[in-house]
This record gives C-alpha cells, sequence and structure tokens, in this order.
C-alpha cells in the first residue's frame, strides 16, 4: 500500500515563487510578489467562517429534550442513523440521505460505506494502459492474448466506473484498440506456429 | 451538477486532473494504479490568481527529442527517415509555438489546500475559466453569507467523543 505524503500548505502565497502572503496586502487585479518580482492577476475572498447553532439544555429544559451523548449540555437534535445514539448539531453529520455521528461516519469512512467519504480509487484508466502496452511488448511470445483480455476487462470496468469522465475516454479507447492488437498478434504468432507444425 | 472536467496541471513527479463540481474542486493525484482525491471547497476560496510563464520544461523536451528524431532521421536516411524526419519537424514546431506563447496557470487558493490548472496553448479558455470560477466561489460565498445565524455564546464544544 502506498503510503500518504504529507505536503505542507501554508495558505494563500505568490503562485509563482510560493512565498506566502497575506491577504490584505493583495491588489485585486494585477498584483506583484514582493520577492520574485512576478506579475500575477489575483481576485481576493472573504471566506465566511462556518457556523453551527447549537441550543443548550440549560436554555431548553432538562425535561423538555435530552442530551447529545458527546455533549452532555448540549440539545439532542437527532439519532445517528446507525447506531442510534443521541446526537447535537455539533455532531450531526448530514450526508443528505441520513445523519451519522462522528464514530459511526469514521467507521464507515474506512469500510467504504459512505461514497463521497472516499478519497482513493483505483484508476482502472492506467491498469488498462499499463495492461495493453506490457501486453503488446510481450505479444511475440503470445502473453499479448491473457494481457490484451485483461486490458479489455479493464477498459470496460473503466467505462462503467461512476468516477468515469470524458477526459478519460481516449485512453480507454486506445488501451482497447491496442488489446485488441496484442490479442491479434498473439494468436497470428500461435496459427503460425501451428501451421508451420511447431507444436 | 454533474463533475465536470477543468483542466490538468502536471510536473516531473505528479499528475494532476481538476474538476469541478456543485460545492468544492476536486483535485485527482495520480498515485501508481490509484486516484488520490483533494478538494477545495469554494466556500473555503480565500484568493484565485492567474499568471504567465515559460513552459521551459516542455520546450527543453520537445527540441530535445526533436534534436533526437532528427538524428535518427539522417542516419536512417531514405524511407525510415522520412517518418523520423516527420516527427522531429512537428516537435520542433510545437517547441518553438510553447517558445512564442506563454502557458497560463490558474490558481485557487483554500484555507486547507489548493488547486492548479495549466493551460497550455488556450489562453482565451484560462481567461474565461478564470472568470467563470471567481463567479461560482462568489455566488457561493454570497449564499452561504446570507444563510449564516450568528452563533449562539455558550456551547459545549467538548472534543471527547463516545464511542457509538
Amino acid at each position: 500500500m502506498a503510503t500518504a505524503r504529507v505536503i505542507s500548505y501554508v495558505g494563500p502565497a505568490c503562485p509563482r515563487c510560493n512565498m506566502p502572503l497575506a491577504l490584505e496586502s493583495i491588489t485585486v487585479g494585477e498584483d506583484i510578489c514582493p520577492r520574485c518580482q512576478g506579475f500575477f492577476t489575483a481576485t481576493v475572498f472573504q471566506a465566511p467562517q462556518r457556523v453551527t447553532r447549537v441550543l443548550q439544555l440549560a436554555q431548553a429544559g432538562p425535561e423538555s429534550a435530552g442530551s447529545c451523548a458527546n455533549h452532555p449540555r448540549n440539545v439532542a437534535v437527532t439519532n445517528c442513523g446507525r447506531c442510534g445514539l443521541l446526537i447535537c448539531s455539533l455532531c450531526e453529520l448530514d450526508l443528505g440521505s441520513e445523519k451519522y455521528c462522528p464514530a459511526c461516519f469514521d467507521r464507515m469512512t474506512k469500510d467504504g460505506g459512505i461514497e463521497n467519504a472516499q478519497t482513493r480509487f483505483r484508476d482502472w484508466r492506467m491498469l488498462a494502459l499499463a495492461s495493453a502496452a506490457f501486453g503488446m511488448v510481450l505479444s511475440a511470445i503470445m502473453v499479448g492474448v491473457p494481457l490484451g483480455a485483461l486490458a479489455i476487462y479493464y477498459a470496460v470496468r473503466g467505462f462503467r466506473d461512476p468516477q468515469w469522465s470524458k477526459d478519460k475516454t481516449f485512453m480507454l479507447v486506445l488501451a482497447i484498440v491496442v488489446a485488441l492488437m496484442d490479442i491479434g498478434i498473439g494468436l497470428g504468432v500461435f496459427s503460425s506456429l501451428l501451421l508451420k507444425g511447431h507444436l | 451538477m454533474k463533475r465536470r472536467f477543468l483542466g490538468r496541471y502536471n510536473d516531473l513527479v505528479s499528475r494532476h486532473a481538476v474538476y469541478e463540481t456543485d460545492g468544492a474542486l476536486e483535485i485527482d493525484e495520480q498515485d501508481n494504479f490509484e486516484i488520490v482525491r483533494k478538494r477545495v471547497f469554494f466556500e473555503d476560496v480565500l484568493l484565485v490568481t492567474m499568471h504567465e510563464r515559460t513552459g521551459v520544461l516542455a520546450i527543453f523536451f520537445s527540441l530535445g527529442f526533436a534534436a533526437f528524431f532528427g538524428l535518427i532521421a539522417s542516419i536512417a536516411g531514405d524511407g525510415a527517415g522520412w517518418v523520423f524526419a516527420a516527427l522531429a519537424l512537428a516537435l520542433l514546431i510545437y517547441g518553438f509555438v510553447r517558445m512564442a506563447r506563454k502557458e497560463t496557470i490558474i490558481t485557487v487558493f483554500g484555507r486547507r489546500s489548493k488547486a492548479r490548472i495549466r493551460f497550455s496553448l488556450r489562453k482565451a479558455r484560462a481567461h474565461q475559466l478564470y472568470g467563470e470560477l471567481c463567479a461560482h466561489v462568489r455566488r457561493v460565498q454570497t449564499q452561504l453569507q446570507t444563510q449564516e445565524e450568528p452563533p449562539s455564546d455558550d456551547v459545549d464544544q467538548n472534543d471527547s467523543i463516545r464511542e457509538g
């Protein structure tokens, strides 16, 4: 399994030399970096801070509402859709179809149960291309036949993948074409050996 | 909104494809036979920049390969030589075009990550996308600002999470 690379991100910086820049010092429109003296066009945004409105038990009264399992002072607004735990709006992770507590969300993310939270995907396009190319190199010894078939399988999986997008079409089609050539060359070598009586 | 392909940013060690979704820019980084996805949410965007630079690497490789194929063409002579000469000429033209036209790079800086898209030849497309991205970010952030209400004063934000 590949190890995760940790790359430090310092926030807004000069796009040319990566020197960190304070947002207040950036001129909207044409600006110049104080270090590299390079020009760039900039648009600054005031990203709003996300705020969560949390109702306290002291405000709602202990009889009128249940308390959150993770934050006893907060009023529970819903149940976790998986374990049924009472959770407040701080803990509530709304995935559109269902609401989960943080613990269940973590477990489901690890299990791959939440599609939106997945950050790693198999690259069928690269697998198809690599198999097809490797099959072409080894097509003279008939290995191209199984590798070509494998490349076609990967390409079909690539087309069926929900992550598929138009920009991947060319490479997938190329992989299929090369895979068919692999199979053709492999079968050609096999039949010529058969005709010559070597098999 | 369906995921829309915006462009790529490739260098010697990494390959990125950038897509636009409703709420974020998705950056797919190639990691051997896997894709690692990062997101820059529009609500988190702090700065969008666009700049031009000379693609030294592309010029170096295209002219280098043009010289290499030219050498093979001169050695091979007639027949195969013409094929290599045509390849060398195409690469030579591409190298000179890249020397004449600078590449445009759009960078989107979020709170936690950034996205970069490079346009080698399509400068007009880069300017159009820059405008589109800025408009999209502005729209999302304005929408969020109007939705947000002031937070309550005394909130229990204890991080201890009981196992569910």
